[in-house]
């Protein structure tokens, strides 16, 4: 032991050090955290073992949330299942992939899984973690033709079900302010899917009539919100798309192909809204309206709204005025007629859990009518992906909404023209949005450059992120 | 103080020395950070280093690639070298300026009137307020028709720019928003000056420096540790600047705010590739290191310890 230990004395520099030291590391430190130490090969090998007799199996099932939903949805299920006992690990949604992935490198792949957070099943499928659900069906001469077809043709993953189709969003449509109508004198948009003249250039005329300027932008009446549902497949309810219809089975293209007439007029369209007709808010006024969490159709300052299912629960608290729901306009330059955004979920269970016979059994309940019921409709109000439960969704919503039974009935065959996102069925279409398309994107949005040119720019970098191993 | 220690010495039975016994108890008291700092930083930093080299997602198990995250992102990212320009302009932009202010403030609050407390707490309240709602504020303070900022250009006839929404201005908004938290610096700025002796001054005054010569001859050389030591903390913490961008921009419009450690984060967390966010991090790390070394490599020029200059007797 000697005095090399310790400097004699502590300078003013010597303390100045030791801040910055303390300073400098804790980002690094960060980014090492998020790994566990050893992963674990095993966890990805299928692990199956008998049920113990007469001992309780132990599932785990991972939801957002806190867990009500499926506690509730439960209920019945363990009721009749003595033996087998559910552990919910619920997990808010901003750490649910995380979550997911830390409990399947520890060895406990859940036996109930949904994508309940950004990921779709389709990246656990590519690292093959979910079974192919075939011998099971076989086994157990399962009925799957209740399912709607969109939902059951994507939980197919090289050809094999992995997942249960269990409860899906759509959009958008078009909500409107009935009020705001009748007081400039125009007629409503037709409200079924049959009626053709419902057009993007009727859209326009419309939201032309509708719009009052004021330079206080939370004052004005806008024709429309601009408030996408979903910004990323700005293109697709004009009928365009940036893939070619096999890569949405496929989910792994190796290029993308933006550059279509389609693409380029109708994301130009959404942009001559705003800069051109002046019809909708500019990002900076939506900003504005928008500050403090305010939805601007619930405040009634516009006239058409682009929504989405989910805004329908939402929309039936309004007190202030009328409204009702059209549909999609239909597409003008596409061979689809109408390309509605189909965001399915499902149901299933990780390959290496330890207990997938229990685990297939609990999915059939999760999926059955009293499961998809007690879970997607009295729990999530959200449209179930069986036709025999559909009903069940219009009767809640017709109850809350007010609005007339064919109106709920036309959103809920909205399906029939729908396809699924990009963003569910590419998944590498995160990053490539992150990336490639949302930078141009934001430039055409705020009225700099034309929609050609956003196109040429990210159709390279698109294909450079696909390209990518 | 010294006399009594030394009584306590011969009377321990382990005969141990002084210093033996200072640096036994250095040891303990900096355990806790010690002990924290290897089990939680110098350990996943290490771990870090090594997913560097591979591909890895957590769900599967880590293959070694070598240098191959290194040469992706320097030949093939799209976006690193944009996240390290605009990284670079906001460190550049905002460090000078936020010391310059915290410098200046710190002189306003050291002068000797009645209520100075009262302003020093509220020049350095905001420092208390950090994070999102901070952020939020801000995104309204630069609405570009609704808020203050550009309210108060148009008092002088400026009509002002879309700020947050304009690829320009989005930097230097961000690099102005920053003056919000320079109340941390201002406070060791102001002890410092508290602590410069007031005989300096008087002796400066007799040999007739006015003012202006009087902070350049006297105030700056004994600040110069300090503002040594906030130079530094200010570049450390402005390579990593994130939250403001994350709540407020997301890294647009077109990326013009696209931060280092924004690309990190969405790399780790949005596209799970673990291991070349270990890459950038650690690259981010090794900018640092040298930015900070080539500082520490001029401080003998102008840094200024009490009867030493840089570190070396005058």
């Amino acid at each position: 032991m000697g005095s090399y230990l310790l400097p004699t004395r502590l300078s003013r520099r010597q303390v100045l050090w030791a801040g910055i030291l303390m300073a400098a590391t804790p980002l690094l430190a960060a980014c090492g955290q998020a790994a566990p130490a050893t992963p674990t090969a095993e966890a990805v090998k299928p692990a199956a073992k008998a049920a113990p007799e007469g001992k309780k199996v132990r599932l785990i099932a991972v939801d957002t949330g806190d867990g009500t939903f499926l506690r509730n949805a439960l209920k019945p299920f363990l009721e009749r299942n003595p033996n087998i006992e559910v552990e919910i690990v619920a997990v808010a949604w901003a750490q649910y992939d995380e979550k997911v992935d830390l409990l399947v490198a520890g060895g406990e792949a859940p036996a109930l899984w949904w994508p309940g957070a950004k990921r779709g099943y389709r990246y656990y499928a590519i690292r093959d973690m979910f079974p192919d659900l075939t011998p099971y069906i076989q086994r157990d001469k399962y009925d799957t033709s209740d399912f709607f077809e969109p939902t059951w043709k994507y939980v197919h993953w090289q050809g094999k079900p992995v997942a249960f189709p269990s409860q899906h969003h759509l959009a958008p449509y078009i909500f409107f302010n009935k009020t705001l109508f009748d007081q400039a004198g125009v007629q409503y948009p037709p409200t079924t899917w049959e009626d053709t003249s419902w057009t993007w250039d009727r859209f326009l005329e419309l939201a032309k009539a509708l719009t009052k300027p004021n330079p206080d932008p939370t004052k004005a009446v806008w024709g429309t919100s601009g408030a996408w549902t979903d910004l990323r497949h700005a293109a697709w309810v004009w009928g365009g798309d940036y893939f070619d219809e096999k890569d949405y089975e496929g989910g792994l293209p190796k290029k993308a192909n933006v550059n279509r007439p389609e693409v380029i007029d109708g994301l130009q369209f959404m942009a001559d809204l705003i800069h051109k007709y002046k019809v909708q808010p500019s990002p900076a006024d939506l900003q504005v309206i928008t500050a403090g969490g305010v939805n601007p159709f619930m405040v009634g300052r516009v006239a058409m709204a682009p929504g989405a299912t989910w805004n329908l629960l939402q929309f039936a608290t309004i007190k202030d005025f009328q409204w009702d729901v059209a549909p999609l306009p239909i597409a003008p330059k596409s061979p689809i007629q109408r390309k509605l955004l189909l965001y399915p979920d499902q149901w299933t269970f990780f390959k290496a859990t330890p207990y997938p016979d229990q685990a297939w059994e609990l999915l059939k309940y999760m999926v059955s009518p009293e499961g998809m019921t007690l879970y997607s409709i009295e729990g999530r109000n959200t449209l179930p992906s069986r036709k025999s439960v559909g009903e069940r969704w219009v009767s809640k919503v017709l109850e809350s909404t007010k609005l007339p039974r064919e109106r709920i009935e036309m959103v809920l065959n909205g399906i029939k023209y729908s396809q699924v996102t990009a963003s569910h069925a590419i998944p590498k279409f995160a990053e490539a949005h992150d990336v490639a398309i949302k930078p141009p994107l934001d430039e055409l949005w705020l009225g700099k450059i034309t929609a050609k040119e956003a196109v040429a720019r990210m159709e390279p970098k698109i294909n450079e992120i696909l390209a990518q191993p | 103080m010294r006399v009594e220690t030394r009584v306590q010495v011969k009377r321990s039975f382990l005969r141990l020395s002084l210093t033996q016994r200072e640096a036994i108890a250095f040891y303990l008291f900096i355990s806790p950070w010690l002990l924290g700092f290897l089990l939680f930083t110098l350990g996943p930093m290490i771990a870090a280093f090594l997913l560097s080299f591979t591909f890895y997602d957590v769900i599967s198990p880590p293959r070694w690639v070598w240098f191959e995250n290194y040469r992706i992102m320097f030949t093939t990212d799209p976006l690193f070298w944009q996240a390290l320009k605009v990284t670079f302009i906001y460190v550049f932009g905002s460090v000078p300026l936020h010391l310059g202010a915290a410098l200046f403030v710190a002189l306003l609050m050291n002068q000797p009137l009645p209520g100075i407390y009262f302003f020093r707490t509220v020049y350095y309240l905001p420092s208390i307020i950090g994070g999102v709602p901070v952020a939020l504020l801000w995104l309204w303070i630069y609405n570009p028709s609704f808020g203050i900022a550009n309210w108060l250009l148009s008092l002088v006839g400026i009509k002002g720019p879309q700020w947050l929404f304009d690829e320009f201005w989005i930097i230097p908004a961000l690099i102005i928003m920053g003056l919000w938290g320079i109340g941390g610096a201002m406070l060791v700025f102001l002890a410092a000056l508290q602590g410069i002796p007031r005989h300096l001054y008087e002796a400066a005054q007799l040999d007739g420096a006015g003012v202006l010569a009087q902070f350049r001859h006297v105030t700056l050389p004994m600040l110069s540790p300090v503002i040594f030591f906030n130079l530094v903390m200010g570049i450390i913490h402005s390579f990593q600047v994130f939250t403001n961008v994350f709540i407020m921009t997301q890294g647009g419009p077109a990326n013009a705010s696209l931060v280092y450690v924004l690309h990190l984060y969405r790399n780790a967390f949005s596209y799970f590739k673990m291991g070349y966010a270990a890459a950038l991090a650690w690259f981010l790390f090794l900018v640092i290191l040298v930015i900070t070394l080539l500082i520490i490599k001029s401080s003998p020029a102008w840094v200024y310890y009490e009867g030493m200059r840089g570190g070396r007797q005058t």
